[in-house]
């Protein structure tokens, strides 16, 4: 097949210098291979490959983004909920509502990286929704239930953002269901509000190690 | 929709897989998940092309014969897939014996349909593309210019040839009525300059031993491109089931996509169809030509 091009020079397979997929994922492990390809490029044209992009992407988008969403937000509900599911809030209901409805079209339309980007637009949000309203203020001020409301709001996002996910990264949505105490993605269960308030969770573990570059 | 089947494309094993056949593998895993999780039933096909000279002189070049190779190959196919978490339902392999009566009972079909005859193939041929090119399109010395290190070989052969060019005014009518066949947009607009400068028949035959004999002839095997397009058919047939046509196109036929790369965009778009149309056969929904990647290994690439 020869496609593989380095600094504009066609390669041919016989030429070798292609990147290896068996030491790629054997490195990176199968979630991180086949995020970037299919959020990186857009599917139907032409893209790059080069490593600092490749660790570059999945520390921007699943460590630092996704993955420390769920983990602050976790630790909070240890902090402030007992490290139960609190009581129900809506805060992000409208944009995963959105999420959902669009994630569901893009994959249709094989349109992975737009599926990556509608799931990165809540996990942004949600950033932001915690950042806004520090719940650590409102729960020194005693707004308790505020501070739950915002809690399962992002909780249940994650939720949502795992089940958007999953085609593409299975393991890492798998992770990010038992950190909610559900089992595995099996339908496509996409209404808001599953979670139950007062579900126990398991203490949280991080779900996407960040990436480290040897210098 | 009631079921979804959709395949990769049936990967070449003169080498162990590259990127460039993870990439597709991994979006139709994607896609196939995403169907599974909607509650559709969904078949996903993916498999190896282990026919055609090239593979003959990869096995020959570390000492194996061709099905040693082959077995090889696909062992590292599996390999991968299995660290990528890619859950296939079916893995077609076009050496299965179980393959070969499906090929033989299409080719009847499109020979019954007056659309194989035998004629002259002479020309330069690319044995790592298997493929005649064009003089024109030749490098310095005859080399081949997708792979600069191959040398074309001269072949002057008595060959079955498909009528390929009946097909023309059907094909046009096809990418006319049904817009979406090819994605995107610009793989369809490559097909359509490509097919508006007239269509070939084309030769699906060699005299090399590795391959199914052509049912009509003993002397020649099939083409590697007619057997391993049939492939597809193969893979919708239930493992515990007779290897029939019959079979392969009763629960999950037609296919609903085929994901490709854009370099065999023209045996999916063009060559399949008009086989299945000279067939009788139903025809896929759609062919998807995804791109390449380009390779940097610094900071700025
Ligand atoms: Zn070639």
């Amino acid at each position: 097949m020869g496609f593989l091009t380095k600094d504009g020079l066609k390669m041919g397979k016989t030429l070798g210098n292609t990147i290896d997929p068996f030491a790629l994922v054997k490195q990176y492990g199968s979630d991180a291979v086949r995020y970037f390809f299919l959020k990186e490029i857009e599917f139907g044209r032409d893209g790059d490959f080069s490593e600092s992009r490749f660790v570059e992407i999945l520390n921007a988008d699943l460590a630092n983004s996704l993955g420390n969403l769920l983990n602050r937000s976790l630790g909070m509900i240890f902090k402030y909920c007992d490290g139960k599911v609190p009581n129900r809030g809506y805060d992000l209901s409208n944009s995963c509502n959105q999420m959902v409805e669009q994630v569901r079209q893009s994959y249709a339309n094989l349109a992975f990286q737009q599926v990556c980007q509608a799931v990165l637009a809540v996990v942004r949000e949600g950033n932001k929704l915690i950042d806004d309203r520090a719940p650590w203020k409102l729960f020194k001020a005693g707004a308790q239930e505020e501070v739950e409301q915002i809690l399962y709001s992002i909780l249940e996002a994650m939720r949502l953002v795992s089940l958007c996910l999953y085609p593409i990264t299975p393991n890492l949505s798998t992770k990010i269901i038992e950190q909610l105490n559900l089992s595995p993605h099996s339908t496509w269960e996409c209404q808001w509000g599953i979670l139950v308030p007062g579900t126990e969770l398991p203490k949280p573990q991080p779900v996407f190690e960040r990436i480290e570059v040897k210098p | 929709m009631k079921s979804v089947a959709l395949t990769t494309p049936l990967y070449y094993v003169n080498d162990l897989p590259h990127m460039g056949s993870a990439y597709p593998t991994i979006a139709a895993d994607a896609l196939a998940r995403f169907y599974r999780l909607q509650g559709i039933p969904t078949l996903f096909v993916t498999g190896c092309d282990e026919h055609g000279q090239k593979i003959q002189q990869a096995a020959a070049k570390f000492n194996r014969t061709p099905q040693e190779h082959c077995d090889l190959m696909v062992r590292g196919f599996e390999e991968l897939w299995n660290l990528l978490d890619i859950k296939y339902d079916r893995f077609v392999r076009t050496n299965d014996p179980r393959h070969q009566p499906i090929v033989t009972e299409f080719f009847q079909k499109v020979y019954d349909r007056g659309d194989i005859y035998q004629g002259q193939q002479q020309g330069w041929y690319c044995v790592a593309c298997e493929e005649f090119k064009e003089e024109r399109e030749l490098l310095e010395d005859k080399r081949c210019p997708i792979h600069p290190t191959v040398t074309c070989e001269w072949r002057d052969e008595t060959n079955y040839f498909f009528r390929l060019s009946n097909y023309q005014s059907q094909l046009e009518e096809l990418y006319r009525t049904r817009p979406d066949f090819i994605l995107p947009l610009s793989r369809r607009n490559e097909v359509l300059s490509f097919v508006e400068q007239g269509l070939r028949d084309f030769s699906i035959s060699r005299y090399t031993p590795w391959g199914f004999p052509v049912p009509i002839d003993r002397q020649q095997t099939l083409y590697v491109w007619f057997d391993a397009l049939l492939g597809y058919l193969t893979g919708l047939v239930a493992p515990e089931e007779e290897p029939t046509l019959a079979n392969a196109l009763k629960t999950w036929y037609p296919i609903n996509l085929h994901i490709i790369g854009k370099d065999i965009l023209r045996f999916h778009a063009v060559y399949w169809p008009a086989m299945l149309m000279s067939a009788g056969l139903p025809l896929p929904d759609r062919v998807f030509g995804h791109g390449f990647f380009n390779q940097r290994w610094t900071e700025n690439g």
